[in-house]
């Protein structure tokens, strides 16, 4: 074990090395300077997943991080005026561009973009003397002008809810409460108290229900990368390209997983219903068509646009 | 069944996600899709960028799936993020050639894509089809091109049609043949070979100088073969043949009178052809030759024997009725040069003169005279769209088309038949 840390420590120290030979600008930095950035790097990206991973991973995890970006930000932690301005003056505007967007109003804006940079440089002393920013946070694993646009867009969002938090009444939540349950009520089978006399209608209403505790079960329990397609295509709304971006692929894929997708759904509804509600195969498939003539005729409005894009490109 | 099931649970997942969406916040600002453990900036841009090993990328896709916020934070990095940084390296260089390209063809011939593709496809060649057929000249644009085959089909003509008609008239061709002898200007209607051309032109000529048979039916020997239906001819001619036609028997109806583009230019040209004959049959009253018919018969070549019965038998040599039957029947069987022969435009030929054009009368066709057989004729049915545009821009040509039914006419360098 000690000697699995020990090699461990090697290769970081190691790879701080190359971190350093790889740098445009090493800022007078030095290995020690690095090797504790890089061990929590390494403990959060790679280590905390997979312990054991071999050297070659770790060395080439090591060779990934962003050498230039690290050594502005530890230098700029050291308290190095010149790396501190080079930060400011180039990704200023990325920070500014970021909090526009984060922002309802320039003011908004420029209100963000100025708390950031204290964020960054820290308003707290640590007891090394130093100041507790930010800038403690970045990895290099990703760029730093992403990182600072999500910093950008986090404290933008702790804003947002620390003022929504102060204007929020006491009769919301129960509004809300009530509107969820109103909402529960009107589950599967929109359309069919109308037309079904009231044995029926409370018949559908509860394999309605059925199906979809059925249908949230089954999407809990699907692989994560593919929960995370369904829930940026379904409920984000995203369109199966944007949903590819987030996921690295491309759209043809993104679509073929989609296709996947719908039948590993299918086939866990189906096992769900009939394991757990003692369901016939066939009342399964008489349900589900029912509930999908249901809602063609619910969700008409909705089904034209990502639909039609899902379908046209799931072959591909 | 596969379309089914994706049909099936789009709508269900539609379903669900909208009914998510209205799951109100908690009293917190929190939504029930909000974990508390949010990723930091550094995770959710590591996440953005795809620079995560595998391991950590799937704890934090799941989180992301379940955590709205984070989930919109890293959609919004994704999306401002660089090109180059969302796309996985790793995938781009181990995905090779074959297996892309066979993702491709699966996906090509899968069945949502050959759903649509197909009568897509289907409509799109159809489309091709009808478009390639309306491009399509109509008939009528051919009438140049016809004329032109059918000169072509004149010029063997004397050649090809002696051996059919020597069947039925061996008498005929055995007296032609003597004519041949004595007659110069009847040489170059039997083709001779081409080692007595030189001699017969002198023999020619000199035939001429006595006869004064010069303009005649050499004239027309040469242009059967040489000059097209639709030319121009010289102008004495023109007016030897007014004469001859106010000798010209009364019409015998055509054994076919078909009215189509075809039948009319090549009408025209047998118009042209009769005429000639008659013209070469009027030189033929020569006593001498006429002595001659009346013993054996007809003098002219075979092909020239039909028309020119029928134009000598007021005032040439007297035939029996026999030949003359014979020679209609053989007249009425060659349909085209029958019918031709036997039309009374044939000898009356007319002149007019409109927008400063002169027209001259073939068969029940009025020809530009600065009509050239090599030139293409656009045929111009009255009544059409370009009919229309051309005679609204044309006043002239519009006046063409109105005091002439059926017309040639050159304007502005191109040939176009009004009808």
């Amino acid at each position: 074990m000690k000697d699995k840390a020990e090699h461990t420590e090697k290769l970081i120290e190691d790879g701080a090395r190359r971190l350093l030979a790889r740098a445009t600008q090493s800022r007078s930095l030095e290995v020690s300077a690095l090797s504790g950035r890089l061990r929590l790097t390494l403990e959060k990206y790679l280590l905390k997943h997979d312990p054991n991973a071999s050297t070659t991973a770790v060395s080439e995890f090591l060779d990934t991080i962003r050498a230039d970006d690290v050594c502005l930000i530890v230098a700029c932690e050291r308290g190095d005026e010149n790396a501190w301005n080079e930060l400011v003056e180039g990704y200023g505007a990325t920070v500014r561009s970021a909090a526009r967007s984060a922002s309802s109003n320039e003011d908004a804006a420029e209100d963000l973009a100025q708390s950031i940079w204290a964020e960054l440089h820290g308003l707290k002393v640590r007891a090394d003397g130093r100041a507790a920013g930010k800038l403690a946070y970045y990895s290099g694993v990703g760029s730093l002008g992403g990182w600072l646009r999500a910093v950008v867009g986090q404290l933008a969002i702790d804003q947002h809810r620390k003022q929504a938090r102060l204007v929020q009444t006491e009769e919301e939540p129960e509004m809300d409460r009530l509107a969820h349950e109103s909402h529960q009520t009107d589950q599967l089978f929109p359309g069919g108290p109308a037309t079904l006399n009231p044995e029926d209608s409370f018949a559908n209403k509860v394999a309605g229900a059925d199906v979809e505790k059925a249908l949230a079960r089954a999407i809990a329990e699907l692989e994560a990368e593919d929960r995370l397609l369904v829930k940026l295509y379904y409920f984000d709304g995203l369109r199966l390209r944007e949903a590819g971006t987030v996921l690295g692929v491309h759209e043809a894929t993104a679509s073929r997983r989609l296709t996947r997708v719908h039948g590993d759904l299918r086939q866990r509804v189906g096992a769900i219903l009939m394991t757990e509600n003692g369901w016939t195969k066939s009342e399964t498939d008489r349900s589900l068509a029912e509930v999908t003539s249901h809602l063609e005729v619910d969700l008409e409005p909705l089904v034209s646009a990502p639909a039609l894009d899902a379908n046209s490109s799931g072959a591909r | 069944m596969k379309a089914n099931n994706d049909t099936t649970m789009d709508l269900l997942l539609r379903k669900h996600a909208q009914g998510d969406s209205s799951v109100p916040q908690g009293g917190d600002g929190r939504a029930p899709g909000e974990l508390h453990n949010h990723l930091d900036p550094d995770e959710l841009n590591a996440f953005a960028e795809n620079a995560l090993p595998e391991a950590a990328r799937t704890r934090f896709a799941s989180h992301l799936a379940d955590c709205d916020r984070c989930r919109k934070l890293a959609t919004e990095l994704t999306m401002s993020a660089p090109v180059a940084m969302r796309v996985q390296p790793e995938s781009i260089s181990t995905t090779s050639f074959w297996s892309s390209a066979g993702q491709v063809l699966a996906g090509l011939f899968s069945l949502p894509v050959l759903r649509f593709g197909v009568p897509a496809l289907a409509i799109l060649l159809l489309a091709i089809v009808a478009f390639v057929a309306l491009r399509r000249p109509t008939d009528s644009e051919f009438v140049a091109q016809k004329a032109s085959s059918g000169d072509a089909q004149q010029q063997e003509r004397p050649s090809a049609l002696a051996p059919a008609e020597s069947s039925t008239n061996e008498a005929l061709r055995s007296t032609s043949k003597e004519l041949r002898e004595q007659t110069p200007a009847t040489v170059p209607l039997a083709t001779p070979p081409a080692g007595q051309n030189s001699a017969l032109k002198e023999g020619e000529k000199s035939a001429f100088k006595e006869k004064d048979l010069d303009r005649g039916y050499a004239g027309a020997a040469n242009t059967i073969t040489t000059q097209p239906g639709f030319a121009p001819e010289p102008k004495a001619a023109s007016e030897e043949r007014n004469e001859k036609a106010q000798n010209a028997p009364p019409p015998v109806p055509a054994a076919k009178s078909a009215p189509s583009e075809y039948t009319l230019a090549d009408r025209t040209r047998a118009d042209d052809i009769s005429r000639k004959s008659i013209d070469g049959l009027n030189i033929q009253k020569d006593e001498q030759l006429g002595k001659r018919n009346r013993d054996v018969g007809p003098a002219p070549p075979a092909k020239m024997s039909g028309p020119a019965a029928g134009s000598k038998e007021k005032g040439g040599p007297r035939r029996s009725q026999d030949q003359r039957s014979q020679e209609q029947s053989q007249a009425q069987s060659e349909g085209r040069s029958a019918g031709g022969a036997t039309r009374p435009s044939d000898v009356s030929s007319e002149t007019r003169k409109v927008s400063g054009r002169t027209f001259r009368r073939q068969g029940n066709t009025w020809i530009d005279t600065a009509f050239n057989s090599s030139m293409t004729v656009t045929s111009l049915p009255r009544g059409s769209e370009q009919y229309r545009s051309l005679t609204a821009e044309e006043s002239g040509l519009r006046a063409i088309g109105e005091q002439l039914s059926n017309v040639i006419v050159v304007w502005k360098g191109k040939a176009y038949r009004i009808h």
